[in-house]
């Protein structure tokens, strides 16, 4: 059973200096009201006496309006006041509204609009709780309820623009020196005002909760604000987690998986491969069907080319298993001062051999400088190795492209954003 | 098991919550009664509460991180300015705290037991700071208050138009301290500021 209660009624008065109406929504907390018609600040806690008047202002687009009613984390707000905040910075001016909104149960927050972007902040008791000052640098850390933030700006704004009810007694061109710090969606800002020092926490609000709260139609804002959270798509953002998570594990696989095996033979071929050809010592194959890597180097290939016909036969040098046409070429130089080249001077080549047993290499060379094979061209020394064990991984190493591709959009989309967020900053980098 | 008390005045059947309430004010009809021997004693008409909504209401439960409580009565005072709530709550395990509530500035409080030496009323100001437990506290209001109604069930006998000084203390980390100087002694309170948009319904 309910208690007995008295309800509350709006109370409504006539401005002491022009007659205008005033209606009063917010609590008791309330200390002064300015009167929309005249600029009159009015004394709430003593008999609305006339305390002094904003001369000249002239009122600003406000998507609010005083009175208007509307949910802000499912809490009912009325707006019952708002101020204009004038920055001048490198001789641009910045201009912010601030509505103060009032409600009975969570009492007063201020509703921050600057560039269609909207934040709701709230003074709190939370002090930092690591070091900073209200003149910290732009992108100083510091630790406020368990969140780092960072240091967005800090800067010195005055009022140019008084409306309705408010806490405190305003003064004409008042001015505040303020820090905000971001941890998106969050941000913390200290306002000193006089001698006397504030803590706010805000939280982002989005256009479409504005609009829904408030029932008005706001503009989607073109610009990144500071404490803006990176929103895309639940799905999009799990996939993309997701491919790079799986990324890093396939090039770790990739790792794991690949060697380069471990060496059977090495052979040093002389001139006689440009000759006649020549064969190698032989090499052993006790795993049938594994793979077996081969490298043909060419230290001494310079500005030519050369091509090798390497065909692995039996131990009797009778049957020929397969050949592997292998082309070298390399050629450098100085240009306009600066070193080039072009070309490798050793190449490696996989197979595999489906029978156990002893074998040779068997290789023919020819080369040259120009499109046709040199007569009598040579080089001194040939050097042939052959691994085997050798685990290439290379579908893994696809799957590790394949996987950061797929994860590249969304990361890209989010250092564009906090690019734009930071933009000022990376100016000031440069 | 719940205690059915009738209230004296209308015989409204009232369910007693917690273990030692000393007064109960009837939901029906408003009149404060003091509970003697398992009985209740009429000793008059409670002031009517103005009916602005509140974060709270009686015998609902409600959360603060990973405590929750339920609030059982509360004692309305006024300080010149304005009026706050001090709500009188039972927690889950049964211990009973106190949640002042003044337009958004919710602090929860505890009676402390041990007999504190605080300095009189008179030599106090705000800004000032006092060193309580060790820690650092910060004077932050210093006010007389009057009783103008209360609501449910109280562990105190309230007394409508009783009038009492208070300083409230802001420590580290949200911490909170109030010093009641009373006409029978001096009680302190100690506990922590919190955050409206930190309570939910439960």
């Amino acid at each position: 059973m309910a208690a007995i209660m008295a309800k509350p009624s709006l109370k409504t008065l006539k401005c002491t200096q022009c007659g205008g109406a005033i209606e009063l929504r917010g609590g008791h907390n309330v200390r002064s009201i300015v009167c929309q018609y005249c600029g009159s600040c009015l004394d709430s806690k003593d008999q609305f006496k006339l305390i002094h008047k904003f001369l000249n202002q002239k009122r600003p687009f406000m998507p609010l309006k005083i009175g208007a009613s509307g949910k802000l984390k499912g809490i009912l707000f009325t707006v019952i006041g708002v101020l204009q905040y004038e920055e001048r910075e490198a001789g641009e001016f910045f201009r912010w509204l601030e509505y103060l909104l009032f409600s009975p149960t969570h009492g007063y927050v201020w509703l921050c609009f600057e560039d269609g972007h909207w934040v709701m902040m709230h003074e709190v008791k939370d002090l930092p709780e690591t070091q900073v000052e209200i003149v910290s640098p732009r992108k100083t850390r510091f630790k406020a309820r368990d969140k780092t933030f960072k240091v967005f700006e800090n800067a010195q704004a005055h009022i140019s623009y008084v409306e309705g009810e408010l806490t405190w007694q305003a003064k004409q061109n008042e001015k505040i020196l303020y820090l905000d710090a971001v941890c998106p969606p969050y941000m913390y800002s200290i306002e000193m005002r006089g001698s006397e020092q504030e803590f706010f926490w805000g939280e982002y609000i989005s256009v479409k909760d504005i609009n829904a709260g408030f029932r008005i139609e706001s503009f989607e804002p073109a610009t990144v604000f500071s404490c803006q959270p990176f929103v895309v798509s639940p799905l999009f953002e799990a996939l993309s987690k997701g491919a790079l998570i799986a990324s890093v594990i396939t090039l770790v696989m990739y790792f794991l998986i690949s060697s380069s095996g471990t060496p059977v033979m090495q052979h040093h071929f002389g001139n006689q491969l440009f000759a006649d050809g020549e064969t190698s010592k032989e090499f052993k194959v006790d795993k049938p069907g594994s793979l077996y890597g081969i490298t043909v180097h060419t230290p001494n290939l310079k500005n030519a080319w050369s091509f090798f016909d390497v065909r692995v036969v039996d131990r009797d040098e009778t049957n020929k298993l397969f050949t592997m046409p292998t082309t070298l070429s390399f050629y450098d130089g100085y240009e306009d001062g600066e070193y080039w080249s072009e070309g490798d001077t050793e190449v490696v080549s996989y197979f595999r051999i489906p029978e156990a047993g002893e074998f040779k290499l068997a290789v023919d060379g020819e080369g040259g400088t120009g499109e046709e094979p040199a007569e009598g061209f040579s080089l001194s020394g040939v050097n042939v190795s052959i691994r085997e064990g050798v685990r290439l991984g290379h579908y893994t190493l696809t799957w590790f492209v394949l996987c950061l591709l797929a994860a590249a959009p969304y990361f890209v989309k989010y250092m564009l954003f906090e690019q734009s967020r930071w933009h000022d900053d990376e100016e000031d980098d440069d | 098991m719940a205690v059915m008390l009738t209230c004296p005045s209308c015989g409204n059947q009232i369910t007693q919550i917690t273990r030692s309430p000393q007064v109960l004010v009837c939901p029906a009809c408003n009149t404060t009664s003091f509970l003697q021997n398992g009985r209740l004693e009429d000793v008059g008409k409670s002031a009517i509460l103005t009916d602005i909504p509140s974060i709270f209401q009686i015998n609902r439960t409600y959360r603060h991180k990973d405590w929750k409580f339920s609030p059982v009565g509360r004692v309305r005072y006024d300080y010149g300015d304005g009026w706050w709530d001090e709500w009188y709550v039972r927690g889950e395990n049964g211990k009973e705290s106190w949640v002042s509530v003044d337009e958004g500035e919710i602090a929860i409080e505890v009676l402390v037991q041990e007999g504190l030496n605080v300095p009189p009323f008179e030599k106090l100001s705000v800004g000032g700071v006092l060193m309580i437990n060790r820690q650092r506290m910060t004077i932050i209001e210093k006010n007389r208050c009057t009783m103008i109604g209360a609501q449910g069930e109280l562990p105190f006998k309230v007394i409508p138009n009783e009038t009492y000084d208070y300083v409230d203390l802001l420590g580290p980390k949200r911490s909170s301290f109030t010093i009641e100087y009373q006409a029978g002694g001096v009680e302190c309170y100690k506990g922590v500021w919190v955050d409206p948009f930190e309570i939910a319904e439960a």
